[in-house]
């Protein structure tokens, strides 16, 4: 799975939550498949063992290990741009895992403006 | 995966940072530095409110009119020509509290780069009366926490009732705003002289005031003097930096400037005092570089011109700037 930069600004917050709604499934389907992986790898092994048990040769395949599925570390970041203009001055930024809903809400604590609007 | 009893451990069993309840049954391990991360203690808080970066432009945080603002960053970095501001502080000053798990990096040219300035304690208004043929005094300036601000000029002729003033009512004391006019105001008193913010901090106390108000000048409608308001005093704020801390700007906590007094026709009026200076402290928990200017001034009291008196100056804030060594 690719990183991702999910960016929120004041025009795109609904894509926003449609992208992390996205990459959350995504996520459990890599997790679902990765577990899938597994659970096939342990079949095969105790179809292994067992066929060994009648033929009474050893075993040749190693038993297989679970190794949690390692997850890039996605960003959400909430773009601070100016309030007059949508120049960007700066960005929050958080974990995936964040609850979009509260980087929307501490984003929207923060209110800006760039250096022409300010000069001008 | 919870480590338990008698499971064999592994590498990922040891988290060197903390992502809270999801690591719940892991073991801490050391950083590079030898040290717990700071995610795993409360000093630096929770990084809850994400990484802030700015570079240029001012962004603004709201204190709507609250004692205290608190934000949880997981790091600070204020560069290019940017700039962090506050609005709307409490009407007895707020405390802007501003805690980073990781780095503070703030390299801006902009001065400040981080304005606290005048967001103390609320101003003196200005005085105006029907004064007879008395000229108005000058506002003094407001308190600090360590000191006091300067007196206000005598007006002319009989004294008379000062203007408003309005001290910081904190947890733990306050600061006296300064006089107002009239036979020229008082300056406000400090919190208490003796604090030593160096003292307090090593005795695991911090002590965040903002200071007060200037007082308000006073003027005579009779010739249509018009005094000066006072100057806010300057805010408080204190940053706490889990990581490396790196500042090469001017951080502000100075007193607002007290607004020079409308001459009358015959009479003296007076300008309002300046806010006193603020409370700065910074704690963290690696120093990379401290060129920064930390200005914790007092306001100045607005001028002194043809029939119209100068007002007090606000008293100096103080500052701290240390290695954290006592809080967890």
């Amino acid at each position: 799975m690719e990183k991702q930069n999910i960016i929120i600004n004041g025009d795109n917050k609904t894509k926003a939550r449609a992208e992390v709604k996205l990459l959350f499934k995504n996520i459990e389907t890599q997790k679902t498949l990765h577990q899938q992986e597994f659970d096939n790898a342990v079949k095969l092994y105790e179809e292994h063992i067992k066929s060994c048990q009648e033929t009474g040769s050893e075993p040749e395949m190693p038993e297989p290990k679970f190794s949690a599925l390692e997850i890039p570390e996605h960003i959400l970041t909430y773009q601070l741009n100016c309030q007059h203009c949508g120049h960007k001055v700066g960005e929050l930024t958080y974990p995936y895992t964040k609850d979009i809903e509260e980087v929307i809400a501490q984003g929207d604590l923060h209110t800006s403006t760039c250096d022409e609007c300010i000069n001008s | 995966m919870t480590v338990t009893a008698g499971q064999t451990i592994i590498a990922s069993d040891f988290k060197n940072t903390s992502t809270g309840a999801g690591d719940a049954g892991k073991i801490p391990k050391l950083n590079s530095q030898g040290k717990l991360d700071s995610s795993f203690l409360k000093f630096s808080g929770t990084g809850s409110d994400g990484a802030l970066t700015i570079t240029s432009g001012t962004t603004t945080l709201d204190c709507a009119s609250a004692k205290m603002l608190v934000k949880n960053y997981s790091s600070i970095s204020i560069t290019g020509t940017a700039k962090l501001a506050f609005i709307n502080p409490h009407a007895n000053g707020s405390k802007i509290i501003l805690k980073s798990q990781g780095n503070v990096t703030i390299t801006s040219s902009t001065v400040p780069a981080i304005d606290c300035s005048a967001m103390g304690a609320i101003y003196g208004a200005a005085y105006n009366a029907a004064l007879g043929s008395n000229g108005g005094g000058s506002g003094s300036g407001g308190g600090s926490l360590t000191n006091a601000g300067s007196n206000g000029s005598a007006g002319l002729g009989s004294s008379n009732a000062g203007g408003n003033s309005l001290g910081f009512i904190g947890d733990i004391g306050s600061a006296t705003g300064g006089g107002g006019g009239g036979a020229g105001g008082a300056g406000g008193a400090a919190y208490n002289s003796n604090v030593s913010l160096s003292d307090t901090y090593y005795q695991k106390v911090i002590v965040l005031m903002p200071a007060a108000g200037g007082g308000g000048g006073q003027g005579n409608t009779n010739d249509g003097g018009a005094g000066g308001r006072g100057g806010r005093g300057g805010g408080a704020l204190y940053i706490e930096c889990g990581g490396a801390y790196s500042c090469s700007s001017t951080i502000s906590v100075a007193g607002e400037v007290g607004a020079t007094a409308t001459a009358g026709g015959s009479y003296y009026a007076g300008s309002g005092g300046g806010g006193g200076g603020g409370t700065l402290i910074i704690l963290y928990s690696i120093l990379t570089s401290n060129t920064g200017t930390y200005n914790v001034n007092g306001g100045a009291g607005g001028n002194s011109g043809t029939r119209v008196n100068a007002g007090g100056a606000g008293a100096t804030g103080v500052s701290l700037i240390a290695l954290n060594t006592e809080f967890a």
